[in-house]
Formats: structure tokens, C-alpha cells, sequence
């Protein structure tokens, strides 16, 4: 008696109704070579499904994490100056919530709508915040500053670039890496995932203390 | 906006290995991810709210993969088929072989198998969608999606089978 390996194949992910099920069976006890079918198809079922599991474990690469949360596009529309205001409006939006209601920013309470702490912002903006490094000023696409940061505590450290807009600073990405060996990240670390975003943003060179100290008198305006 | 992208990151594990899975080798499957991440923000209206972003999204990765393969056979004028793919020796023959080495003897197997099989399958058994599922994702009836990962799974249980003899 010939069934086709569909209804095999159902009958061996217990997916057939419970009549066809009676039927099967009764074939099965019956037939060895059919018994036989029935069996490499969970086998390969099984076999199949623990198949690159181990990829699952893996960090993903910085440059993915960054290709999946970059505004569409910057890279290719770099050298065009028309496109540069919509660009520098689109990543704005992009800025709103991403990560920002997940970040496990520790002291705060979840930033609303992308917006950072007060104790973050303050910091960004120059004038102090505790616990706080800011590690660099960028000049990105569009005429938005962005300034990257790192909040160390006991349990590692909080890697970050926020970049400034009429409301305030907003989260671009951040990354929590935990404390290896017990001891503290170096808070200056230039993390993967910021450089890749700090390239799509199309930023340059970190800025010097007189470019930065101008901006900041600007209150972070480019004029 | 933001949900799109927190989605997108969630989902990047499983994106890398089903692009592992259709091209067996951890490069060429992280560019594929790369690429399918940046035409799907680029496409992102393409996408209905309230159905399955994994699906959407492997449907992107996978016609990206079809199409690398089809302009690298054009462009190489190497008569290359997605089945003997993994065989041909490239600019980059010598990792190739070493990445497939590396592979257990699964992944070696179902690697091996004609690409229509390997990817009804790996939709099917590796993410686990159902065949309806599978189907819209390869743009074929749910039946032709059915027989395809029934002889693969036959396919995979006997070439492990007679390598454990």
C-alpha cells in the first residue's frame, strides 16, 4: 500500500487529524518499509533542526547591529548637500525611541521617546553630570553634533552616541558591555558599534578642544 | 518608526543563521544579512503591520541570495548552479574549504542538498514555520513546499545514516 510521504511526513510531525491518525498507524504496523519511511522523516526532521543552532550564540557583528539601525541610506546620498536636510530630519525621527525605552540606563528612569536623562543630557551639554564620560564630539551629516559617552558602574559599562536636537540629546545607539575580569572597561574604548554608526551618520574626525568648546558656546548649534 | 528597527536587531540571530544555512559560509551569509537589513529599511512600507516580520524579512534575505548567485554565474560565465555552489572554488576557494570543513556533519549534509530542498527545510524545521508560512516566503503552493522537505528530510536521514555505519 503506497501513502505519499506528505501524509508520512505529517503523521510524523503529529500533525494529521486523529482518524487518519487510527489509519496510519494500523498501515504502519503492518508495513515495515513504510514504518521505515516514516522514521527518516522525523529522523530528518530532527537532524535538520539542531543545524547551525550554534549561530544562534554568536555576537552578532557590529556591523550588522549598525546596518539595522542606521537611517536608510546616508552612505549614499553623502555627497549631495539637497538631500542632506531630509536626511539629517529622518535620522531624527529614527532617533525617537530606538533602544531608548530598553536602555538599562542605570539611575534613571527610562528616557521618554529617545530623550536622555536629565543627568545624561546635563553631561552632554558640558555642564557637569555625574558618573558620566563623555568621550567625544562629532560633527555629523546635516550639522548635528553627536557626542558619544560611557557611563560606567559596578556591573560594567554603558557605551552611547546621542546626537543633538532642538528638544534635546536623543539616543542613536548604545551598547551595555559587561565588566571582563572584574574590572572596568576603559570608558574611553572606542566601541565597533558607535564607530559603524559614527560612519553612517557620516561624522568625521572627532572634533579638538576649540572646535568642541565653540560648539558647546552655540549651545550646540552650528550657527 | 523605532519598533521597525528594535525588531530588526532582535531578529538579526535568526537572520544570520538562516542566511548560514542557505549559503554555508559565515561571510558571504553576514552580507547577505547586511543587505537584507538595509533594503528592508529601505522598503519598510512593503511590510504589513500584523503579520510576520521573520517571514518578510527571510523572504527578503532569501531573494537576495537568488540573485547573487545569478549574477555571479552571469558575470563569471560559469555555468553554476545554487546546487553545486559550495563546490566550485572561487577567488576564495581556500576558505571555503575550510569553512566547510569546520561544519558538522548536519550542516555538511544539508548543505549538500539541491537548494529547493535545503530551503524548505530549513524554513520548516530550522524557523519552524508552518508550510503555509514556508510557502508565501518561497513563492510556491504549500503542496510543492510539502515534498520538497519530505525528500530532504529523507535525504538527510539516510546521508547520516550511512555516514554513523
Amino acid at each position: 500500500m503506497s501513502i505519499p510521504d506528505e501524509t508520512l511526513m505529517a503523521f510524523a510531525d503529529g500533525s494529521l487529524p486523529p482518524a487518519e491518525v487510527n489509519r496510519i498507524a494500523a498501515l504502519l504496523d503492518a508495513d515495515p518499509a513504510l514504518a521505515e519511511r516514516v522514521a527518516l522523516l522525523a529522523d530528518g526532521r530532527r537532524i535538520a533542526a539542531g543545524a547551525f543552532r550554534d549561530v544562534l550564540d554568536q555576537p552578532v557583528p557590529a556591523r550588522l547591529l549598525a546596518a539595522a539601525t542606521a537611517p536608510p541610506a546616508v552612505n549614499d546620498n553623502r555627497r549631495n548637500p539637497w538631500r542632506l536636510a531630509a536626511l539629517a530630519a529622518a535620522a531624527g525621527l529614527l532617533l525617537g525611541a530606538f533602544l531608548g525605552p530598553r536602555l538599562p540606563l542605570p539611575g534613571g528612569a527610562a528616557p521618554e521617546a529617545g530623550l536622555l536623562p536629565a543627568r545624561v543630557a546635563t553631561a552632554l551639554d558640558g555642564a557637569g553630570g555625574q558618573g558620566v564620560v563623555v568621550a567625544g564630539t562629532y560633527l555629523a551629516e546635516g550639522g548635528v553634533y553627536c557626542r558619544r559617552f560611557a557611563i560606567p558602574d559596578e556591573t560594567g559599562t554603558v557605551q552611547g552616541l546621542a546626537c543633538r536636537d532642538p528638544e534635546g540629546w536623543r539616543l542613536r545607539v548604545a551598547v551595555a558591555r559587561s565588566a571582563e575580569g572584574g574590572s572596568f572597561q576603559p570608558a574611553g574604548a572606542d566601541d565597533p558599534v558607535i564607530a559603524e554608526m559614527l560612519e553612517r551618520l557620516g561624522a568625521g574626525q572627532a572634533l579638538d578642544a576649540n572646535a568642541e568648546g565653540a560648539a558647546r558656546a552655540r549651545g550646540w548649534r552650528v550657527r | 518608526m523605532s519598533t521597525f528597527q528594535t525588531d530588526l536587531v532582535a531578529l538579526l540571530p535568526r537572520l544570520r543563521r538562516f542566511a548560514q544555512a542557505l549559503c554555508g559560509r559565515p561571510d558571504q551569509a553576514d552580507d547577505l544579512v547586511q543587505e537584507a537589513c538595509e533594503r528592508a529599511l529601505r522598503s519598510q512600507d512593503g511590510f504589513t503591520p500584523g503579520t510576520r516580520f521573520d517571514s518578510w524579512m527571510f523572504r527578503i534575505l532569501r531573494n537576495l541570495w537568488l540573485d547573487s548567485h545569478r549574477r555571479r554565474a552571469a558575470r563569471g560565465g560559469v555555468h553554476e548552479t545554487l546546487d553545486d555552489a559550495e563546490s566550485i572554488p572561487g577567488a576564495d576557494g581556500a576558505s571555503v574549504t575550510m569553512n566547510l570543513l569546520d561544519l558538522r556533519d548536519a550542516e555538511r549534509a544539508l548543505l549538500r542538498l539541491p537548494h529547493d530542498q535545503r530551503e524548505a527545510l530549513v524554513l520548516t524545521c530550522i524557523e519552524d514555520l508552518t508550510y503555509a508560512e514556508a510557502a508565501a516566503v518561497l513563492g510556491v503552493p504549500p503542496g510543492t513546499v510539502m515534498s520538497r522537505a519530505a525528500r530532504g528530510r529523507i535525504a538527510l536521514a539516510k546521508a547520516l545514516g550511512e555516514s554513523d555505519r
